[in-house]
């Protein structure tokens, strides 16, 4: 019993020097927050994400995507208070010489390749997660994480596209899992995190 | 955890030499083949085909474009609808629009307006418009200078646009694979090396299972030996297995259990030795007075000259009583005299059925001095031999002498339970694998388990008149012919005594 207690204790101070170590190395950068109705709601601007080769791939008439994801943490650390996360699915239509981007369940057209980075990167007033999950820490800081992604291939396309080989190999089923995890990453991600907050 | 022992510790190198040789073999070729075998599926000549398929759907795409609007402009040039736009010829123009259709494959439909934007005319092929298949672009070009204009509607199959956006994402993930094919290929050597870690650490559980089964039955092996070499063999080693360590152990079990039973053989004869020597005194100590105080009770009674017939009486009864007692004591010093005389074995070689003739024909004798005439006994002594030689090495008289001792107990006990006839004595010599087996058994009462133990130690009896040398004498000759004697309950329900002394060796006849 008392060997158990030993090892989650450390497992647990491994977890949260993890979390803080990681929680540390995040850039803070500008990032809004407004609680309204007891959610916050956070704006920030992620267009540092696209590069000129993020650009010019943008611009090839293949689909691509952005995936946002914001985090509200405790600043001492632990599992996210609350998480967000929204995909931005791009592409440019040769047929019809527009963008077309797919916020949601609408794909909507879009002239300019600068108006969908600014609707999909530059992000406003969005909720992190609801009331309940900030209730009774009223006082305690949180900060926002934001982990921003270009072309991460989705886990279904990548579960679709990579598939272990018929016949009973051994190997296969155990290395495509492992391999999927460093094929399918984001080509391209920024993550950076909020200053302090006190939640009201 | 117990450390290992030596010869547990060799084992486990052994093992673990033996899996892990093959394990380091096969990482370091398998490391290559594997790596091979991926760059030639993943490469960067699929790659740069497949960059090129994609290509071509994205060509053929601009192709359908540039064709679309080529066909607008076309319609849009038209002098028939022109004309009939102008002259607002509404049936002229349906029937313009409807050649137009059946000469364009990518029009699903057309619509002709005039400058205030009414419709003149308008064709449709329904099935053309179909959007679950085919992508719709929409094109308008003027007629005239005053506003009138064609709006065409253009079709595409959607197929070639989803081949592309497939193409395009198989191209991605395949691109990637080739820019990660380092990583790939050790992902494979190293998830092979890791699986083959834990064949081996399976291996290396099953070796240490397997040669504690072998090093700790070595282990008591040696722990035995310790104590057998303290002394102490009463030392028994369990040997449950069918294998090199459990002949061991079986060997050293026999060689425990001979080195006890030798061990009690020269404590029993030293004590009988002992017991010889006290025997010799007593009986040279008793035997001198004997006969001058029979002499002198015999002189008593032969002087006394009175006339008193009471006293005559009386003296005559106190001299038969010490004449009565002498004779007891003087065959008491017979026995103890011949017991401390008994010599020692000397073996030559016999033949067990020979033995038995002999010891029959002595058998009369020793009815008659139990009393009983040989030819109409109450007791049947039978004795058989198994037929064929049964060589042994043996001192025929010492032996003698000792199954005379077992056959007159045993008639004297049957004649006890069955004093009006019915008794039985069978005297048997057989061979039992290494031995010569000699058996006396009877149908008398038998002797208790507790006491089948005490019967051969000197001086130990049950019959009133006993010296308790008989059985003593017996298991002296037995063990002086390496053999055992042992007694325990016939089928018959009385006594059955065992001697076995070992069969003579086919190079060990002299």
């Amino acid at each position: 019993m008392k060997r158990r207690s030993l090892l989650t204790l450390w497992l647990a101070l491994t977890l949260g020097v993890v979390t803080l170590v990681s929680a540390q190395e995040l850039a803070q950068r500008e990032v809004g927050v407004r609680w309204q109705d007891g959610v916050p709601r956070v704006s920030f601007s992620a267009r540092d994400l696209v590069t000129p080769t993020a650009r010019h791939q943008l611009e090839s008439g293949l689909r691509k995507q952005f995936v946002v994801t914001v985090q509200a943490y405790r600043e001492h650390g632990g599992s996210p208070l609350a998480t967000r996360r929204f995909a931005c699915s791009v592409y440019w239509d040769v047929w019809e010489e527009v963008y077309w981007l797919r916020l949601g369940n609408r794909p909507e057209p879009m002239q300019r390749l600068e108006a969908v980075l600014t609707r999909c990167l530059d992000v406003h007033d969005i909720a992190v997660g609801r009331a309940s999950d900030y209730e009774g820490r009223s006082g305690e800081h949180v900060y926002f994480a934001v982990h921003a992604e270009f072309n991460p291939v989705s886990a279904a396309q990548c579960r679709a596209l990579l598939r272990p080989g018929g016949g009973g190999e051994s190997l296969g089923p155990v290395v495509i899992n492992i391999v999927r995890r460093q094929i399918c990453q984001a080509e391209s991600a920024v993550s950076f995190r909020s200053a302090s907050e006190a939640v009201p | 955890m117990r450390r290992p022992s030596s010869i547990g510790r060799k084992l486990l190198l052994a093992v673990a030499v033996v899996a892990l040789l093959p394990l380091v073999g096969s990482s370091i070729l398998g490391r290559s083949a594997l790596r091979n075998a991926y760059r030639m599926g993943v490469n960067p000549d699929i790659e740069r085909g497949l960059e090129r398929a994609v290509e071509g759907y994205h060509e053929y795409i601009l192709a359908l474009r540039r064709e679309a609007d080529v066909t607008a402009d076309g319609i849009g040039r038209d002098y028939a609808v022109r004309q009939h736009a102008v002259e607002a010829n509404r049936e002229a123009l349906a029937d313009d629009l409807r050649a137009v259709l059946s000469a364009h494959e990518n029009v699903g439909a057309v619509v002709v307006r005039n400058a205030q934007g009414e419709i003149l005319a308008s064709a449709q092929e329904p099935t053309r418009m179909d959007t679950t298949d085919r992508r719709v672009l929409s094109r308008r070009r003027p007629l005239d200078d005053q506003g009138a204009e064609v709006e065409v509607i253009l079709t595409a199959p959607l197929k070639p646009f989803d081949e592309y956006q497939r193409a395009g994402e198989v191209e991605e993930v395949f691109s990637r694979l080739v820019a990660q094919t380092n990583y790939v290929a050790n992902v494979y050597v190293w998830t092979y090396f890791a699986m083959m870690l834990v064949v081996v650490a399976v291996a290396a559980f099953l070796g240490i299972a397997l040669s504690r089964r072998v090093t700790r039955r070595v282990a008591y092996l040696a722990q035995a030996t310790r104590l057998v070499g303290r002394g102490d063999l009463s030392v028994h080693v369990p040997a449950q297995e069918q294998d090199e360590v459990a002949e061991l152990t079986q060997a050293f079990n026999d060689m425990v259990r001979d080195l006890r039973e030798s061990r009690e053989r020269i404590e029993y004869l030293k004590r009988i030795g002992a017991w010889q020597e006290f025997a010799r005194r007593l009986a040279h100590e008793i035997k001198n007075p004997l006969t001058p105080i029979q002499l002198a009770a015999q002189e008593i009674l032969a002087r006394y000259r009175g006339d008193d017939p009471a006293y005559r009486r009386q003296l005559e009864d106190a001299v038969a009583i010490v004449t009565e007692e002498v004779a007891t004591l003087r065959r008491l010093v017979t026995e103890f005299s011949s017991f401390a005389k008994l010599p020692e074995a000397i073996l030559e070689s016999a033949d067990l059925q020979d033995f038995v003739g002999e010891l029959s024909r002595s058998i009369p004798g020793i009815l008659e001095s139990a009393g009983q005439d040989a030819s109409s006994a109450d007791v049947d002594v039978r004795c058989e031999c198994e037929a064929g030689p049964v060589p042994v090495r043996i001192d025929a008289m010492m032996l003698k002498r000792a199954l005379d001792n077992l056959i007159r107990n045993a008639v004297r006990a049957v004649l006890e339970t069955h004093p009006d006839g019915g008794g039985k004595v069978v005297v048997s010599g057989r061979r039992e694998r290494a031995w010569a087996l000699l058996e006396v058994s009877d149908n008398g009462p038998g002797i208790p388990e507790d006491a089948a133990t005490q019967v051969f130690d000197p001086y130990y009896t049950t019959k009133s008149d006993g010296t308790g040398l008989g059985l003593a004498i017996v298991k002296k000759v037995v063990l002086e012919h390496a053999g055992e004697v042992r007694c325990d309950r016939g089928e018959a329900g009385g006594a059955r005594f065992r001697i076995r002394i070992p069969l003579q060796a086919a190079d060990s006849s002299t």
